[in-house]
């Protein structure tokens, strides 16, 4: 265990009474609560923390936010482990286990760091020069991925889960420092509903990491009375841990909060991470500020950090990140960096300034007895593991060394744009604050603070006041008096003056984590990479995890000195959401496992898992795919044991299935024939009350769309049957058609699938059965007759009945009110038994289908006509309907088109597959003409007592007898198959008419 | 004088899953540590009956249903009028209602002869929702992991409904008290799926199971 010897013994936001113990690259140290790991590292003067992408140079922390270049690290273990986190944003919680990455064998001795000895040999582009040609990046890719490291993902299942959240607000604040809060605070007086969201754990924003007082007081009393006052408003939701990281059309904002990252595991019930959609009337970005760095020698060194960071890591958290410090800044907030440091203990060795102007910063430090070495700059860092000391070239260009091991950078702030431009708003370049400021963000979202440029801490939180206000102005919130301004003790700044790199030799990185140096770009533009976003790809200059957040700016400024060209001419590349990664697990949310989908079950469900059903995904639907009984397991001999049992005993004595998933739609109104007459491709007008009616359904463009019957059970009152997988499409193509086709048509359309169980009685019992269960209905021939339709009761539950069969068995369907169904299958199997009814599945119905000849899914892809599938002659001629302009015309009345025939395997046993191409000559060389293919296939037709199969044709029945072949060249099989007609069994329909 | 039938038995969708209890979250700490922040509930069985009638007929038809059933429609569309414990009739759209109580009567008998004279449609429905009912300061927030409609009750109020996703199911959820109390009508055959999300999302905030 290690001291926290860089720990002050007071200040800071930190617990002292709560020691946390963590441990990384298997060492044990001691943090304290309220630590980030950052920080509880630097605690414990740990500097090297990671090795860098490409050259595996050694690195240090280097900033206290997200956006950390350089400490990724893997977080946790096991199934948690988590690559590529950053040390910055963890909140330390006991017990923490992380290790460093892009090393081996150990940080400190990586043999990968050869790569930095040959890095004139790595230039930009390099591998895109390199693996290329033979034999081509696909081999090469293996063995660089492995090279390049970024931690270790597991493949094991997550342990924790995530959820999704919806939210709605008049005013939506990203941001919870002084800009952030107070906007929310107006916001919230005037009772408006507001979302404040804030990246870290606690509010305050930067004010967490100064010194700053407000009305004489440390900061945090304003912020904790702001917080409290929040907190009481009924309609103000804050979000702690939460980052907006995507905004979208209609002022959609994407969230991610992180509930549980914060702790070992997520407490029970509670989701580690949850994504928020917020639909906000107004958005109040006030995302702060990111510092940036300047470019100079061996500037990677661990020890080199950005200014604010060393400030937070000593106010926030009260670690000392160095002894003696160096600062290297371009702006007046450097001068606050070097005075916080001295107060903190920390000897200064010398301001660095670019700069040769004074002013009440300078003067501040002067008199603190701070040297300013004015129109100075580092050039140069020196100390392979940590940093010992940096080279100071005065203006005269004299050089000298300076011993430290802190050196804090500060190059200026940039506005955090991120989220004004997801909506396509360029950023708009700045020449006096040397900055990208928001571009037009529109009336939706408003810019407050430092995330439009402001500097001051009285002016972020008037600017906070008034960006709310104007908000609220827009949504018509009444005006109310705006808070007091606070009194706040600012000097007066300087300008920064533009500094982005110092010239020199050696390594000068731009892009810390992509390894992205001056030379790069440079190397770049030379050959020709001269926009952005070829820059961009070409070096990686911002493609880290970090998306550059340190680096971009600095990038593009080299770039336009590299061209001669002002920076606004060169331009910024794209910011695309998310701000910071966001975990695929979030997205998921509970939508997985049975969950992916939700599902749907017929009211016999519950019967058809006690009785041995397997289920068998249909769109939404569970079906029973086939039941298995007792001493039957789910293997291949028993399913096919099973499956011929229901075949066979449904053709040889009675079977049932459940066809609820079939869409109903109950149709009603004096036009209905009418509609019915312009939907099918048959006649409608003719059907009589009490009759069913076969009918096929065309898509506009004149190929089958759907199948099944309607029946006519009143005067105006129709009932469609739709398959399963169109019930819905059918449904909304109806209220599409009298809504917008045909709104004279009176007819109204409502789907009742939901509303009726259904089950189909087949077999030639089945006539028999139905009479015992239903109450006394007379269900003869000359009664019930094949397409009758009776409304009867059975044991007592209103029923519909329609002589109907997809088996090609005598068959009838049987509806009852869902709440009834289970009731009315219990009856009919309870009732049946004696005649050995036994339930089937999809599987048995698909067998008997097949049998018959009878077209389904399968056969009805989107691509077939009504003549393809044998029922050309079904086509009115008579009337006008739905897809008939298009039926006529030249490809698809070809007579070449395939169409549908039966086939049989020539040596009786082979299993041709769905979906095996039909072709002339198995031996034929690629390419092969395609004659057709095999669309549906039984393993077996135990009435045949070998496979079957329909398929799509060339040439159709006119082939009848010939043999051709049936392809599936990815399982390597090809068997030849002789040409039938479609229907296997009972041509003439005996069985289904009896 | 309206056609009556016997009524049968009726089995919910949720026998298999719906056991009465507390569940989830109800510790000394944490968002259930005041009790169940969340209640729910199936009513059933519920008579469904939607009623539909020609754009232009609203007014007739809403006096005939006040004839019927002894309550008008809403003005207004979204918007529900009656009691949980009577007849209620919820607008689904342009010159449609649903007129839905808890089971007593044959309602589409009664309605069906009602509704007739106006052409339209009147079909019964009432085994092909099933009606869940969630209640509990916690109510607004289940409901929030799983629709995106704005159910804050300056918009979404006693007596206001709408038709949307809750967990990628189709449903109707009408708001019915301040405490606040929805109900929600579900396609039948999604209702299990639906209970599942409902209780999984109900779990961190204490959830009691009538």
């Amino acid at each position: 265990m290690s001291a926290q010897d860089r720990r002050l013994p007071q200040g800071g936001e930190v617990d002292r009474s709560t020691p946390m113990r963590f441990r990384f690259d298997d060492r044990d140290y001691q943090g304290l609560a309220g630590d980030t790991l950052a920080s509880a590292l630097l605690a414990n003067d740990v500097r090297l923390v990671g090795r860098s992408f490409k050259y595996h140079r050694p690195r240090g922390i280097f900033s206290a936010g997200p956006e950390e270049p350089n400490a990724l690290v893997e977080l946790r273990t096991g199934a948690r482990i988590e690559p590529n986190t950053r040390a910055t944003t963890i909140e330390l919680y006991d017990g923490l286990e992380a290790a460093s990455q892009h090393r081996w064998p150990s940080l400190r001795w990586d043999v990968g760091e050869v790569n930095n000895l040959v890095s004139d040999f790595l230039p930009a582009g390099f591998y895109y020069k390199t693996f290329m040609g033979w034999p081509g990046w696909m081999f090469w890719e293996h063995f660089i991925r492995k090279a390049a490291g970024m931690g270790r993902g597991t493949l094991d299942p997550d342990p924790d889960s995530y959820d999704k959240m919806n939210a709605h607000c008049d005013v939506l604040v990203i941001g919870g420092g002084p800009a952030g809060l107070s906007a929310a605070l107006v916001a919230g007086r005037s009772g408006a509903r507001v979302i404040l969201v804030e990246e870290t754990d606690g509010f305050g924003g930067r004010l967490r990491g100064e010194r700053e007082t407000i009305d004489d007081k440390p900061a945090r009393h304003w912020v904790a009375s702001t917080l409290a006052e929040l907190d009481g408003m009924g309609d103000v939701t804050l979000l702690r841990r939460t980052t907006a990281f995507g905004r979208y059309d209609g002022n959609v904002v994407a969230a991610l909060e992180r509930r549980a990252d914060h702790l070992a595991e997520p407490p029970e019930h509670i989701s580690r991470q949850r994504l928020w959609t917020i639909r906000a009337r107004r958005i109040v970005l006030a995302a702060g500020g990111i510092e940036r760095h300047i470019a100079f020698a061996d500037n990677d060194r661990p020890g080199v950090m950005l200014a604010g960071a060393a400030r937070t890591y000593l106010n926030r958290f009260a670690v000392q990140v160095g002894k003696i410090a160096t600062v290297f800044a371009n702006n007046d907030d450097g001068y606050r960096t070097a005075l916080d440091l001295a107060a903190g203990g920390v000897e200064i060795n010398a301001i660095v300034d670019p700069r040769e102007h004074g002013g009440t910063w300078r003067q501040k430090a002067e008199t603190a007895g701070i040297d300013v070495f004015a129109g100075a700059v580092v050039s140069r860092a020196h100390g392979r593991l940590g940093l010992v000391g940096v080279d100071v070239r005065d203006a005269s260009g004299k050089n000298r060394f300076l011993a430290s091991d802190l050196l804090a950078v500060s190059g200026g702030w940039n506005p955090n744009v991120h989220l004004t431009c997801h909506l396509g708003a360029k950023p708009v370049w700045d020449n006096a604050l040397a900055t990208f400021l928001p571009g037009d963000t529109g009336p939706d979202m408003r810019v407050a603070g430092s995330a439009r440029g402001l500097a001051g801490l009285g002016t972020c939180i008037t600017d906070g006041y008034a960006q709310a206000r104007a908000a609220l102005d827009d949504l018509g919130y009444s005006k109310s008096a705006l808070p007091d301004v606070p009194v706040t003790d600012e000097p007066q700044e300087e300008p920064v003056q533009a500094l982005w790199q110092v010239p020199g030799k050696g390594m000068r990185f731009v892009d810390y984590q992509d390894d992205v140096k001056v030379s790069d770009i440079a190397l770049a533009n030379r050959e020709g990479y001269q926009s952005v976003e070829h820059l961009k790809r070409y070096t990686t200059l911002g493609m880290g995890t970090d998306q550059g957040k340190t680096a971009n700016v600095i990038g593009l400024a080299v770039l336009a000195e590299e061209r001669g060209l002002p920076i606004d001419k060169v331009g910024t590349t794209t910011f695309r959401p998310p701000y910071t990664p966001v975990t695929f697990g979030a997205f998921v949310g509970r939508e997985t496992g049975l969950h992916y989908q939700p599902l749907r079950r017929s009211a016999m469900h519950d019967w058809h898992v006690a009785n041995g059903a397997t289920f068998v995904n249909a769109g939404h639907w569970l079906r029973p795919q086939y039941y298995l009984r007792d001493g039957e397991s789910d293997v291949k001999a028993d399913i096919d044991r099973a499956i011929t049992r229901e075949v066979t005993e449904t053709r040889g004595g009675g079977g049932i299935v459940d066809v609820s998933t079939l869409g109903k739609i109950d149709l009603q109104g004096p036009d209905t024939a009418e509609l019915l007459n312009r939907l099918y491709i048959n006649g409608w007008k003719t059907l009589a009350v009490g009759k069913a009616r076969y009918g096929l359904m065309l898509r506009e463009d004149g190929h089958v769309w759907d199948d099944g019957t309607t029946s006519r059970l009143g005067e105006n009152h129709y009932f469609m049957t739709t398959t399963t997988a169109n019930a819905g499409p059918v449904m909304s193509h109806i209220e599409y058609a009298l809504q917008v086709l045909w709104p004279d048509l009176d007819v109204k359309a409502v789907s009742v699938t939901e509303h009726w169980a259904a089950m189909a009685i087949a077999g030639p019992k089945s006539r028999e059965a139905l009479a015992a269960v239903l109450d006394d209905v007379d269900v003869s021939n000359d009664a019930l007759p094949f397409m009758g339709v009776v409304e009867c009761t059975l044991a007592g539950i209103p029923a519909r009945v329609f002589r109907i069969s997809f088996s090609g068995e005598l068959a009838y369907e049987i509806n009852v009110a869902a709440d009834c169904g289970e009731a009315a299958w219990e009856h009919v199997m309870r009732t049946g038994a004696p005649l050995g009814i036994l339930p089937y599945g999809t599987e048995a119905m698909g067998i008997m289908r097949i049998e018959k000849g009878h077209v389904a899914g399968p056969e009805l892809d989107g691509r077939t006509t009504p003549a393809d599938l044998g029922l050309g002659r079904m086509v009115s001629s008579k009337k006008p309907f739905l897809g008939a302009p298009m039926l006529t015309r030249e490809g698809l009345t070809d007579t070449d088109r395939p169409s549908l025939v039966g086939l049989v395997p020539v040596d009786g046993k082979s299993r041709p597959r769905a979906g095996a191409v039909l072709i002339a000559d198995p031996k034929a060389v690629p390419p092969v003409d395609k004659l057709g293919h095999v669309t549906s296939s039984a393993y077996l037709s135990p009435n045949l007592d070998h496979p079957i199969a329909l398929g799509l044709l060339e040439g159709g029945m006119a082939r009848e007898g010939e043999t051709v072949w049936a392809a599936f060249p990815l399982r390597d099989e090809m068997i030849e198959v002789r040409v039938t007609g479609p229907v296997f069994l009972d041509p003439d329909g005996e069985r289904m008419h009896g | 004088m309206a056609e009556t039938r016997t009524l049968p038995p009726r089995r919910s969708a949720l026998v298999s899953a719906l056991k009465p209890g507390t569940f989830g979250t109800l510790g000394s700490d944490g968002p259930g540590s005041d009790g169940p922040g969340v209640t729910l509930s199936e009513r059933h069985p519920m008579s469904v009956v939607q009623v539909e009638g020609r754009i232009g007929q609203e007014a007739a038809l809403g006096d005939a249903l006040e004839t019927a059933i002894g309550i008008h429609p809403a003005d207004g569309f979204n918007r529900v009028s009656g009691d949980e414990d009577g007849p209620r009739i919820l607008w689904v759209g342009p010159c449609r209602w649903y007129v839905a109580e808890p089971e007593s009567r044959d309602l589409y008998g009664a309605l069906r002869p009602a509704m007739g004279k106006f052409g339209g449609a009147t079909v019964d429905l009432s085994s092909g929702r099933t009606v869940f009912r969630l209640s509990g300061h916690d109510a607004r927030r289940v409901l929030a992991k799983g629709c995106s409609l704005d159910t804050h009750s300056s918009t979404f109020g006693p007596g206001a409904c709408g038709q949307t996703g809750l967990f990628h199911v189709s449903v109707l959820i009408a708001c019915v008290d301040e405490a606040p109390t929805y109900e929600i009508y579900a396609a039948r055959g999604y209702a299990l799926s639906l209970w599942e999300s409902l209780v999984d999302a109900s779990m961190e905030y204490g959830l009691r199971v009538d």
